[in-house]
């Protein structure tokens, strides 16, 4: 099949519209742009339109997260997404509404139900990072992007699955459920953030936190039809977030359209004398240059260069994935963009570097699990024996294989062999990005190599699961911003399943990928990536 | 201990100091050190002087450790002094209550991450430039991984592969009690690292009631690492001081070794002379004084060449052993099977560390002035070392005494206050010189005073102390008290006393000229009153004897350096003046004569000697006893080679000789003043090749002494680098003299304030009893 891609620059430009599983039929009435209703076209922002319904006082806050949980409890059983919701959501928004009843001013996310993925430390919810190593730990703090969100207004709905410490890509590492897909309960949500994807995806709360470390994010969101943003490392203090490999982890943010993802971006980004390394870069306001879809002109985005990464349309992404990618590519060009093919020959050492360096972290990282000042401890009359047997009770797996390679990556004689190369390989990477990024405004690739696939399908082939991160650890190598966007459909068995592209830009440009972002979603013709599962709440 | 031969302490033969070239092998050393507490100041703990006892290994160390050398090197931990943690905003202060002081950061709660204190840094650049390190402008921290309960987050946070700095020195004089010689010792590095918690033990044993206190968990620490440069306890010991003295005037730390502010780990192996290869080597912990480290290490010395010399070497392994104090010995904590591999990595959380050039600079200008550059200061004004040691020191020693000398006070004068009455105070106040209430000013207006002849030294004395307790200046208690008073009624007094004394007076023409100190006494006497208006040395010009002149001249050069050098320290001169004062009285109510004896004593400029004066004269002589002061010479001894170097060479004398000769004139005047009815007598002998202690019974008997005075030192230190010589093995000089003199020989250590004698006699506190006695009678025959 593949061969059928040899020469996808001339199947950018020839490749007919119907190819491509864009719906033609049904455009978006841009009228509904700001509708007072939830009821809304997808692609329109939720957050604005609960701000206008809040401030022209039509719904109360109360209401509004009425109908949130109200959903939440009706899918939750089949999806699992929450490890724990929130038993204050209810009493915030009230206070929202007294304080808009006052005519007091409200934060930029007032009423907004954000659900945080479970690893992110909240001070009123339990935090266990989906381990049995944290199971009941209560933080005695909130982690700087969930108080940020507080301070704008936001309401933590509840705390999301996701995959133990954030290892692993299916959301079936959790230490306590399987969060399914919505678009196919039979089918993962893609992980580490499945549970925050799903979230935002089922309409469960209206954006979400996530982490991403080798794209825990993006691949998610690209599973699940919904945005993802991988900021630039350094942009979101990482305090509060359970470390995982320090210096890959990013918090990224999920939204059901551009606008949210930027809004929830703004709201926890900046300096953070907690982490030292926060970057004191200002944080623009990313939606503010957004444009309405009435006012684009033809060619909204002429002149823009936009790379498509070679190696990542080739052999082992599915056809149907990289058609997808291609057609959006496609509708670049269309909005006026330059689409060429770019070559990053150190992208697939990517992989590799990444384990290595992932696990040597992580191996550092969960030492503080000892058991001895939280999580479970085991009862052993000897030291070892109560570290050994706490750890081994505490840790699943997946994280039990990880802290292996890593304790060996980082032994003595083979730091150099390891650790130390990766690190090489990881300079190697963000110099060829960096030239990339010189000759181009943004580069685009898919974000994973396949849609979501069954739940157990590749449980105990973890090489092949590795596999499924190639398209994004190289971003995190980097440090560079990423934004998925849902762009198309695959035929699954039952139903189709959405898949998504990424567009990656240079360090701390997340403004231009929002905004490049925002206009490829406006312009995107009849997609509703809405998944049948509450399709019903959202009629087009 | 017979002659102690001081080998002495093998040096880095390319010193580029003269003191490190010294031949000091074939050198003997007599007198030991812990004879005299150190006259130091404030509180004991802050004074890094050493005080090292006498050890029941010594003699067997002394044998054993023939033919080996030591190498020793030390890691340091400082702990910083700054207001909160190394990666938190937590406060911390010794004694805070376990965790209390504690945050997320510092628990290694999950989600939480570590931001440097720019403190730590500021800190690391000041100690780097002070130990003379290069500085790495880019370095960065690592993770150093390992599992024990007192590590919150599994790693400690430390810098591996690049410290901060590294490749320095450090220079320090060791004190000559201790043989002397300048020192320099190479620093490997200076790192950054945070500390770990402590542990507190709740007692059923079981490790999930224990309790961890994170209290001390992310104390920002320097840990110094030296190169293996050391040799003897002592050595280390003094760079372990050396060490604390430049974090204290550098302000980075407090450097308790009590607290654990300041933690040496020791690694001492040892090796035959002449092998190049380094023995295995063993760690020591647990080293909570400069004395534990000395005594430590030269058990530890001792303990491994021991196994050497059994052909037992293969039971040294490299271990970790731990000081115990009680035993005072070393035992084994742990013992290390390979290498641990604490799998380090650089730290993600923290970006790397990055030193601009001008940043360095703007700290290596704000450097204060270091140890070693004050002692070469004070060196230059001509103060002898064992002054420098003690006023370099301690900073704020050293501050009064700078701030003393820049409102024009005599160097000399000035250093003697300080290190005479005013560490005394300051010790029995148990105060800091900052606590007294004496400003720098108000003692150099004193010194003047006394050098313009305003005021007697006695007179200075009380103002001094009054000045000490209540703060004032000294114009204003001079007219407070009204001390100066005139010449004239001085005058009328001294005629009066000759007019009332006719009969001493004929035999003072006769030539009994030490009646001078009689008529003194009588002058001093005259009223109680007049007793503390010592007026101005001119004031008695004019007296026809010029006893009295010669009285008020002695008085006042109580307090000239010149006439009480710093080892004369030991000897408190409050003491001497009350002694004076008492004796005086008795003169003047007895009036009868004792049967004179000879007292002779060994006089070296030692401290141990001094303690020997001082007994001799507190207790061994009385008013018409004739003491002979004998000093037994030997022109190749070290301390008159390093004199050379002391003392700027007067023309025409020979150096070494120019200063003994002024310690022992300086403690015959001593004696005048402190026994003005005395004889005294300065006896030189030269060695002549012979055993010093065989030279002193010879001249003994010469004498017809009937009691032989003489300090006694004894030290493990010496015991291990000197040597045996000859027929005296075994025996020290005093032991020697105890056994084989045929006269009342007293062998004099001084602890305290108390002496401790030994003798011929079983019971020694006989040997106190001729001035209790004296006493005793005296007031018997008031009442």
């Amino acid at each position: 099949m593949l061969s059928s891609v040899q020469n996808p620059r001339f199947l950018l430009l020839h490749l007919p519209p119907k190819h491509l599983h864009f719906a033609t039929t049904k455009a978006i009435h841009t009228s509904q742009t700001l509708a007072l209703s939830p009821s809304t076209s997808p692609s329109v922002s939720q957050i604005l339109t609960l701000r206008h319904s809040l401030l022209s006082r039509r719904s109360t806050a109360v209401e509004l997260a009425e109908a949130y949980l109200a959903r939440l409890r009706r899918t939750e059983p089949q999806l699992k997404s929450f490890l724990h919701v929130s038993e204050n959501a209810l009493k915030e928004a009230a206070e929202i509404d007294r304080r808009i009843e006052r005519n007091e001013a409200v934060g930029p996310m007032a009423g907004v139900l954000v659900a945080v993925k479970d690893n992110i430390c909240t001070a009123d919810m339990p935090s266990t990072a989906g381990s049995r190593a944290l199971e009941g730990y209560r933080p005695p703090f909130d982690a700087t992007a969930v108080r940020k969100l507080r301070e704008s207004g936001a309401i933590v709905i509840g705390k999301t699955n996701l995959d133990e410490f954030g290892m692993g890509s299916t959301t079936e590492g959790s230490a306590y459920q399987v969060t399914a897909n919505p678009w196919d309960l039979s089918r993962v949500p893609g992980g580490s953030s499945g549970g925050s994807a799903a979230a935002v995806s089922a309409r469960q709360c209206v954006v979400s936190l996530g982490s991403d470390t080798g794209g825990s994010v993006r691949q998610p969101a690209s599973f699940c039809g919904v945005v993802g943003l991988k900021p630039t490392y350094g942009r979101v203090s990482r305090y509060g977030l359970v470390a995982y490999a320090s210096s890959l982890d990013v918090i990224g943010c999920f939204g059901s359209s551009v606008t949210d993802t930027g809004i929830l971006l703004h709201a926890i980004s900046g300096h953070d004398r907690f982490d030292a390394t926060s970057s004191k870069r200002q944080v623009p306001a990313f939606t503010s240059q957004f444009i309405s879809k009435d006012l684009l002109e033809s060619k909204p985005l002429k002149g823009l260069r936009v790379g498509i990464i070679r190696e990542t349309i080739d052999d082992g992404v599915d056809p149907d994935v990289i058609s997808s990618v291609c057609g959006a590519a496609c509708h670049l060009e269309a909005l006026g963009c330059i689409v060429t093919e770019v070559s990053l020959p150190s992208f697939s050492l990517g992989l590799p570097a990444y384990y290595i360096l992932a696990s040597s972290e992580s191996s550092s990282n969960l030492s503080r699990y000892d058991g001895v000042r939280y999580g479970n401890q085991v009862v052993a009359g000897e030291l070892n024996s109560l570290y050994g047997n706490s750890r081994a009770k505490g840790f699943g797996s997946e994280v039990k294989m990880r802290i292996l390679m890593g304790t060996y990556a980082l032994s003595a004689g083979y730091y150099d062999a390891y650790y130390k190369r990766a690190q090489q390989v990881r300079t190697l990477i963000q110099k060829s990005f960096k030239e990339a990024l010189d000759n181009n405004d943004v580069l685009i690739s898919p974000a994973a190599p396949s849609v979501a696939y069954k739940i157990g399908e590749k449980k105990n082939d973890p090489l092949a699961m590795y596999a499924g991160d190639i398209m994004t650890v190289n971003v995190n190598l980097a440090g560079l911003p990423a934004l998925v966007l849902p762009c198309g459909f695959v035929e699954g068995e039952s139903t189709s399943l959405p898949v998504g592209f990424q567009m990656i830009g240079a360090a701390f440009d997340e403004e231009k990928l929002l905004k490049v972002g925002h206009i490829f979603e406006q312009t995107l013709q009849g997609c509703n990536f809405v998944p049948p599962l509450v399709a019903d709440d959202f009629p087009c | 201990m017979a002659l102690t031969l001081f080998r002495g302490i093998q040096t880095r033969p390319f010193l580029p100091y003269p003191y490190g070239l010294f031949p000091r092998k074939h050198v003997l050393f007599y007198a030991t050190m812990k004879s005299t507490q150190t006259q130091t100041a404030t509180h004991e703990k802050e004074q890094p002087l050493l005080k090292v006892s006498s050890h029941t290994h010594s003699k067997r160390l002394d044998n054993v450790s023939k033919g080996y050398e030591a190498i020793i090197g030390i890691e340091t931990h400082v702990q910083l002094y700054t207001l909160t943690k190394a990666f938190c905003s937590c406060p911390y202060s010794y004694g805070s209550q376990p965790n209390t002081t504690i945050c997320p950061i510092c628990m290694g709660l999950p989600g939480a991450l570590p931001v440097l204190n720019s403190k730590v840094i500021e800190f690391a650049v000041k100690l780097g430039l002070a130990l003379n390190c290069k500085l790495s402008l880019n370095s960065k921290f690592d993770r150093k991984q390992y599992f024990y309960p007192d590590l919150p987050k599994g790693y400690q946070i430390s810098q591996f592969d690049i410290p901060i700095a590294s490749g320095g020195f450090i220079d320090l004089d060791i004190p000559v009690e201790f043989g002397g010689g300048h020192r320099r010792f190479g620093i490997t590095r200076v790192h950054m690292e945070e500390d770990a918690g402590k542990l507190l033990h709740t007692g059923n044993g079981s490790y999930s009631e224990e309790i961890t206190s994170p209290l001390l968990a992310g104390v920002p620490l320097l840990e110094v690492v030296s190169e293996p440069d050391m040799r003897t306890g002592i050595e280390a010991a003094e760079y372990a001081a050396e060490l604390q003295r430049l974090v204290r005037f550098l302000g980075v730390s407090n450097g308790n070794m009590q607290e654990g502010s300041l933690r040496c780990d020791v690694n001492v192996s040892v090796r035959p002379i002449g092998q190049l290869e380094f023995g295995t080597k063993v760690e020591i912990k647990n080293l909570n004084s400069f004395s534990a480290i000395s005594r430590a290490i030269d058990f530890e010395i001792s303990r491994q060449v021991l196994l050497h010399n059994e052909n037992q070497s293969i039971q040294i392994v490299q271990e970790t052993r731990l000081w115990d104090e009680g035993a005072q010995k070393t035992v084994t904590m742990r013992k290390k099977e390979g290498l641990s591999d604490y799998r380090y990595f650089p730290e993600p959380d923290l970006p790397e560390v990055i030193l601009g050039k001008e940043y360095i600079d703007s700290i290596r200008d704000s450097l204060p002035e270091l140890p070693e550059m004050k002692r070469r200061r004070y060196e230059k004004m001509g103060l002898s070392m064992q002054d420098v040691l003690f006023l370099a020191n301690d900073i704020n020693v050293a501050d009064f005494f700078d701030a003393t000398i820049d409102k024009g006070a005599d160097v000399k004068l000035a250093a003697n206050w300080i290190m005479g009455d005013i560490a005394a105070y300051m010790k029995n106040e148990k105060l800091s010189i900052n606590e007294t209430k004496l400003i720098p000013q108000e003692l150099a207006e004193l010194i003047a005073s006394i050098k313009g002849g305003t005021i007697s030294g006695k007179i200075g004395k009380e103002i001094l102390f009054e000045m000490l307790g209540k703060g004032g200046t000294v114009k204003g208690l001079i007219k407070e008290k009204d001390l100066i008073v005139d010449p004239v009624e001085i005058e009328k007094m001294v005629d009066k006393v000759i007019a009332e004394n006719p009969k001493q007076l004929e035999q003072y023409r006769g030539g009994r000229t030490k009646l001078q100190g009689y008529f003194a006494g009588q002058v001093q006497n005259f009223d109680n009153e007049t007793i503390k208006r010592q007026g101005k040395p001119s004031a008695s010009e004019q007296d026809p004897f010029g006893e009295i002149k010669c009285q008020e001249l002695r008085m006042s050069k109580l307090d000239d350096r010149y006439f009480a050098p710093a080892w004369l320290q030991a000897f408190p001169l409050r003491d001497v003046q009350q002694h004076l004062d008492d004796n005086n009285a008795a003169t003047t109510m007895e009036g009868g004569a004792t049967p004179a004896k000879k007292v002779m004593m060994v006089a070296d400029p030692t401290r141990e000697s001094a303690a020997a004066l001082q007994y001799a004269l507190f207790h061994a002589v009385f008013e018409h006893d004739t003491l002979i002061l004998l000093h037994v010479g030997n022109p190749y001894a070290w301390k008159n080679l390093f004199s050379f170097f002391k003392w700027p060479a007067t023309p025409g004398a020979s150096a070494s000789v120019s200063y003994n000769e002024g310690s022992i004139s300086a403690m015959k005047r001593t004696c005048e003043i402190a026994q003005p009815k005395i004889c005294v007598l300065v006896e030189r002998v030269e060695m002549d090749g012979k055993e010093k202690a065989a030279v002193i019974l010879h001249h003994s008997t010469l004498h017809s002494a009937d009691i032989l005075v003489i300090g006694q030192k004894r030290s493990l230190s010496n015991a291990i680098l000197g040597q045996r010589n000859g027929s005296l093995r075994g025996l020290d000089t005093a032991e020697y003299l105890i056994e084989n003199s045929k006269c009342t020989c007293v062998a004099v250590q001084k602890k305290g304030p108390k002496f401790r004698l030994s003798s011929q006699y079983e019971n020694q506190q006989k040997l106190l009893a001729p001035r209790i006695t004296k006493h005793n009678t005296i007031l018997a025959s008031v009442t």
